[in-house]
C-alpha cells in the first residue's frame, strides 16, 4: 500500500508541477494553466497521500519496529541518567577541562540516540506524551551544554548548578516515558 | 568547590571562576549595540551597491570573541552568545530595508509618482520597529516545536555556535574550525575575489570536451536546460553538510524543475517555452520562482494545520511542567505566551493607526483590513521562513515580502490613487518585511543558543533589545547615502527628502510627452543611479509597478499553492517548504548544497556519526564562516577601491594587488 500510495503521490506531484509550467502567460493569464490536467493530478495526489497514511497507520498498529525503538531509546535515557548522575558525583573532584571531555566522549552519543529515535515516542504513546518528554529532554540536555560551556570558562560553581538541573530533568523524561 | 580543590588545579593550570556565570550583562548588550551597529551600515552599504546581504551572526561571534574575550577580558560563552544575539538582531533590518525603502525614491523618478518619496519617516521607522517585535512575538513561541522537537538544523546557527565554543572545544576541534575557515576563506579570495569566478558550468566543460578538434560549434552532450552548474562556495558545501539528509528534499526541488519538468518542457511546451527552457535564469524567473512562491505559501499553510497539534501539545506541556512542581526551569526559561500574544495584540493595533497615518486619504476601515492581513501575513511567512532556514539556510524573505506588498497593494488599490497606494503599501510591507527578517534571526540565535546552553528567556529580550536599533541606522543611513549622491551632483539642491527626490510640477509633468526624445526614468544620482544601484530594491520597484498595473502571475501562485499544500499534509514530514524551496532557488546552489548533503550521509554511514559530530561539523562550520568572512573584506575592497574591482573583473591578478597595494599605501 505504502509502494502505491508514494507512486501515486509522486506522480500526482510530478504531473500537476508539469501542467503548472507547461505554458508562458496567455492573454488570458488564468487559462495559461490546464486546469482540467491539473486537478486529475492533484486528485492522483490526494488518493496516494490517503493510501500512504492507511499503510502508516496499519504499520503503527503493528507494534515490533515502534517497540524495539521505543526500547532503544529508554535504554539510551537510562544510560543518560547514569552517566550524567556519574558526573555530578565526580564533579568536586574532576578539573573543568575533564568535565567538558566527559561530556563529549561519554554523555554525547547517547543524547544523540535519543533524539534520532524520538519520534518512537509518538508512534508508541502519543503526541502528548512526545512533546511532555520532549520538553524536559530538551531541557536537560541544554543544562548540559550549559554545564559545558560553564566548565569550558572555568565556572565549576555553575557546572555543577548545571549537572544537577540536567539530572533533574532527565528524571522527569523518564518519569514522564515511562508513565501512560 | 573546596579551596584545596580550587588551588590544586590552579596550579595544575585550570583555568577556575567562583561566583555567577556571566549571560545577560551591560557589556555584553553594549558591545552587541557597537558591533551590531558597525555590521549594520557595512551590510547595508553593500546591499545597496551590489544586491545582497550577509548573515551577521558568524562575523559578530568572531568580533565579539575578540572584543569581550581579547580586550575585555570577558570569560564567557553564553555572554559572547548574548551579544551576537544583539548584533545580530540589530544587522537584522539591514536586508529587510534595502530591500524594500529604497523602492520608493527608485519609483520617485516616475512620471505621476514623483511624491512617494515625501514619505514620513519617523512613521516608516516606527513601522518597521513595530514589524520588528510582531515578528519576534509570533516567532518565538515555535522555538520548541522547531528546535527541541522537530530539532531542525540551522546550519548557521550550528556555525556561531561551534565559534561560541571554540575557546574550550579543545586544540584538536578549534584546528578543524580555523583550518576549514582558513581553506575555504582562501579558496573563496582566489576563485571569486581575483578571477572573479562564480559558478563552474560543467555542462559546458562536458560539451567541449566531447567537441572534436576543429569543429566550431561545442557538442550538445549536456544541453544547457539541464543547468548542470555548480556554485564556486565551499560555505555551500558545509551548509549542505550540516543539513545532512534532512536537506535531500531541498535537492530534490531542484532536480524536479531542471532535470525532470525542463526537459518534458523542451519537448511538449510551446515554441516560446521550448526557447525560454535553454536559458536556466530565465524559466526560473517567468516560471519556476512564482511556481516555487505559490508552493512555499501552500506548504506553510499546510504545515502549520500539520503543526497545530503539536505546538498545542507543547503549549500544554510547557503549563503542565510548571503546575506541576517539578524543577520547572523547562517553563521558566520561555517568555511567556501571554505576554507575546499582548505583543502581538498591542503590534496589531499599532499598525493600523501607523497604516492610518501613511496615506492622507486613508481611512480607517482600509488600514485595518491592511494591518490585519499583514499581522496575519506575518505569522504565516515567520513559520515559512523559521522552517526554511532551519532547513537549508537559506529564507524566502524577497518571495514573502512580494507576496505580501501584493496582498497591501490589492486592499490600497481599492480606494487611493497610485502614489498613496505605493506609500502605505511599502510602510506596511516594510513592517513585515522586517518581521520577517527578524523572526529567521531569532531561531537561528535561538539554535546557537540551545548549543551552548544559554538560556532562551534571555536571547528572546535580547533580540529585542536589539531589534529596535536596526530601523533607526539603517534609516538614517538609507538617507545620508541618498543625500550625499545627490549632493556630488552639480545641479542638484537638495535639502530634504522631498527635495531631494526633485518631485516634478503638474506643468513638468505635463511637458514631458511633448519632448521627442525617448523619456530616460533612470534616476541620474540617488537610489537605482550607478552610484546607488540597490538592485533588490529596484527589482521591487519594477515588480510594484506590475502589480499596481494588475500583472501578478496569482493563476501560478495558486496552482503551485494547491501542490505544496498537498505535499505538507502528505504525513512525509515538512517535505512540502523544502520541495519549494528547491524550485524556488537558483539550480547551481541547489546543486553544490547537495554535494554537502551527500558528503554527510556518506561521512554518518562510513566514518560515523561521532566522525560526524567531531570532525565533520567544525570543519562544515569553518567553511561557512571562512568564506562569509573573507565575503565582507571582498565587499568592502569593492565598495572603497573600486578600481581594484574592475581589475578584478578582467581578471589581471597583479593589477588588482598593484592597485590594493598602491591604494593601501
Amino acid at each position: 500500500m505504502s509502494v502505491l500510495g508514494q507512486t501515486l503521490l509522486w506522480g500526482g506531484f510530478l504531473s500537476g508541477s508539469l501542467a503548472t509550467v507547461l505554458n508562458l502567460e496567455k492573454e488570458d493569464a488564468w487559462a495559461t494553466i490546464p486546469w482540467p490536467w491539473y486537478i486529475v493530478s492533484v486528485v492522483i495526489c490526494i488518493v496516494g497521500i490517503v493510501l500512504l497514511r492507511l499503510g502508516k497507520k496499519s504499520a503503527t498498529e503493528s507494534t515490533v519496529e515502534s517497540t524495539a525503538n521505543l526500547a532503544e531509546i529508554e535504554a539510551s535515557l537510562v544510560n543518560l541518567i547514569e552517566h550524567t548522575g556519574q558526573l555530578l558525583g565526580q564533579m568536586d573532584e574532576l578539573a573543568p577541562s575533564e568535565m567538558t571531555t566527559f561530556i563529549d566522549d561519554v554523555l554525547a552519543p547517547d543524547f544523540q540516540t535519543f533524539a534520532e529515535g524520538r519520534n518512537a515516542i509518538t508512534s508508541e504513546k502519543g503526541l502528548q506524551k512526545f512533546a511532555d518528554v520532549m520538553t524536559h529532554f530538551s531541557a536537560g540536555e541544554r543544562a548540559i551544554h550549559r554545564a559545558w560551556s560553564a566548565a569550558a570558562d572555568g565556572y565549576v560553581d555553575e557546572a555543577t548548578t548545571c549537572v544537577e538541573r540536567a539530572v533533574a530533568m532527565l528524571n522527569d523524561a523518564q518519569e514522564e516515558l515511562g508513565s501512560t | 568547590m573546596s579551596d584545596d580543590k580550587v588551588n590544586q588545579l590552579l596550579r595544575k593550570g585550570e583555568q577556575i571562576r567562583l561566583g555567577p556565570y556571566p549571560e545577560f550583562t551591560w557589556p555584553a548588550v553594549l558591545v552587541g549595540w557597537f558591533l551590531g551597529a558597525i555590521i549594520a551600515i557595512s551590510i547595508s552599504y553593500a546591499a545597496l551597491k551590489l544586491g545582497f546581504s550577509i548573515e551577521g551572526s558568524e562575523l559578530a561571534a568572531i568580533l565579539g570573541w575578540g572584543i569581550l574575550r581579547g580586550l575585555m577580558g570577558r570569560t564567557s560563552i553564553v555572554e559572547n552568545n548574548i551579544n551576537q544575539t544583539i548584533a545580530s538582531a540589530v544587522n537584522g533590518a539591514s536586508s529587510g530595508i534595502m530591500f524594500s525603502v529604497p523602492a520608493l525614491f527608485i519609483l520617485s523618478n516616475k512620471p505621476g509618482l514623483e511624491s512617494v518619496a515625501d514619505f514620513n519617516v519617523p512613521l516608516m521607522i516606527f513601522a518597521c520597529i513595530t514589524g520588528a517585535f510582531i515578528g519576534l512575538a509570533f516567532v518565538i513561541p515555535l522555538r520548541k516545536q522547531m528546535i527541541d522537537f522537530q530539532r531542525l538544523p540551522y546550519p548557521s546557527g550550528i556555525a556561531v555556535a561551534t565559534i561560541l565554543k571554540s575557546p574550550g572545544a579543545g586544540i584538536r576541534k578549534s584546528a578543524y574550525l580555523f583550518g576549514a575557515a582558513l581553506l575555504s576563506g582562501a579558496v573563496y579570495l582566489v576563485v571569486s575575489g581575483i578571477f572573479d569566478i562564480h559558478e563552474i558550468d560543467l555542462g559546458a566543460i562536458i560539451n567541449r570536451a566531447f567537441t572534436p578538434e576543429g569543429q566550431e560549434t561545442l557538442a550538445n552532450i549536456l544541453p544547457s536546460r539541464y543547468s548542470l552548474v555548480f556554485y564556486a562556495s565551499l560555505m555551500t558545501v558545509g551548509v549542505g553538510f550540516l543539513s545532512g539528509k534532512g536537506g535531500f528534499w531541498f535537492g530534490a526541488g531542484g532536480f524536479i524543475c531542471y532535470w525532470f519538468l525542463s526537459p518534458c518542457l523542451s519537448l511538449w511546451g510551446s515554441e516560446e517555452v521550448k526557447v525560454l527552457v535553454e536559458s536556466p535564469a530565465g524559466i526560473r524567473g517567468e516560471i519556476y520562482k512564482p511556481t516555487g512562491i505559490g508552493m512555499l505559501i501552500g506548504a506553510a499553510m499546510g504545515g502549520i494545520i500539520m503543526a497545530f497539534p503539536l505546538i498545542r501539545s507543547a503549549v500544554t506541556s510547557m503549563r503542565k511542567a510548571g503546575k506541576d512542581g517539578r524543577d520547572d526551569s523547562a517553563h521558566k526559561d520561555e517568555l511567556p505566551i501571554r505576554l507575546l500574544g499582548i505583543a502581538i495584540l498591542l503590534g496589531a493595533i499599532l499598525l493600523v493607526f501607523l497604516a492610518q497615518q501613511s496615506a492622507p486619504d486613508m481611512t480607517w476601515g482600509m488600514a485595518a483590513a491592511m494591518a490585519l492581513l499583514g499581522t496575519l501575513w506575518i505569522w504565516i511567512a515567520g513559520v515559512i521562513v523559521a522552517e526554511c532556514i532551519g532547513r537549508t539556510n537559506w529564507s524566502p524573505l524577497s518571495g514573502m515580502t512580494l507576496i505580501a506588498v501584493t496582498i497591501l497593494i490589492v486592499i490600497a488599490n481599492s480606494g487611493l490613487d497610485k502614489p498613496q497606494t505605493i506609500v502605505s503599501s511599502l510602510v506596511v510591507g516594510a513592517a513585515i518585511c522586517l518581521a520577517i527578517s527578524q523572526a529567521s534571526d531569532m531561531m537561528l540565535d535561538l539554535k546557537s543558543g540551545y548549543l551552548v546552553g544559554g538560556v532562551p528567556k534571555r536571547q528572546q529580550m535580547a533580540q529585542f533589545v536589539g531589534a529596535w536599533l536596526g530601523p533607526c541606522i539603517v534609516i538614517g543611513l538609507m538617507f545620508v547615502l541618498h543625500w550625499g549622491a545627490q549632493s556630488e551632483t552639480p545641479k542638484q539642491t537638495a535639502s530634504s527628502p522631498a527635495a531631494a527626490t526633485q518631485p516634478a510640477t503638474e506643468a513638468e509633468t505635463a511637458q514631458a510627452p511633448a519632448v521627442s526624445e525617448p523619456v530616460d526614468n533612470t534616476p541620474k544620482d540617488g537610489f537605482g543611479s550607478e552610484k546607488l544601484p540597490a538592485p533588490q530594491a529596484d527589482a521591487l520597484a519594477s515588480v510594484i509597478e506590475g502589480i499596481v498595473e494588475g500583472d501578478v502571475p496569482t493563476y501560478r501562485y495558486v496552482a503551485g499553492g494547491g501542490l505544496g499544500f498537498l505535499l505538507a499534509v502528505s504525513g512525509l514530514g515538512g517535505i512540502g517548504v523544502m520541495v519549494a524551496l528547491g524550485f524556488y532557488m537558483p539550480f547551481y546552489i541547489v546543486l553544490t548544497y547537495t554535494i554537502g548533503c551527500v558528503l554527510r550521509i556518506i561521512t554518518d554511514k562510513t566514518a560515523g556519526l561521532r566522525f560526524s559530530e567531531q570532525v565533520g561539523i567544525p570543519i562544515a562550520a569553518g567553511l561557512i564562516v571562512g568564506e562569509a568572512l573573507v565575503g565582507v573584506v571582498i565587499t568592502m575592497i569593492k565598495i572603497f577601491w573600486p578600481s581594484t574591482a574592475t581589475a578584478q573583473e578582467t581578471g589581471q591578478i597583479w593589477q588588482v594587488l598593484q592597485s590594493t597595494v598602491l591604494q593601501i599605501f
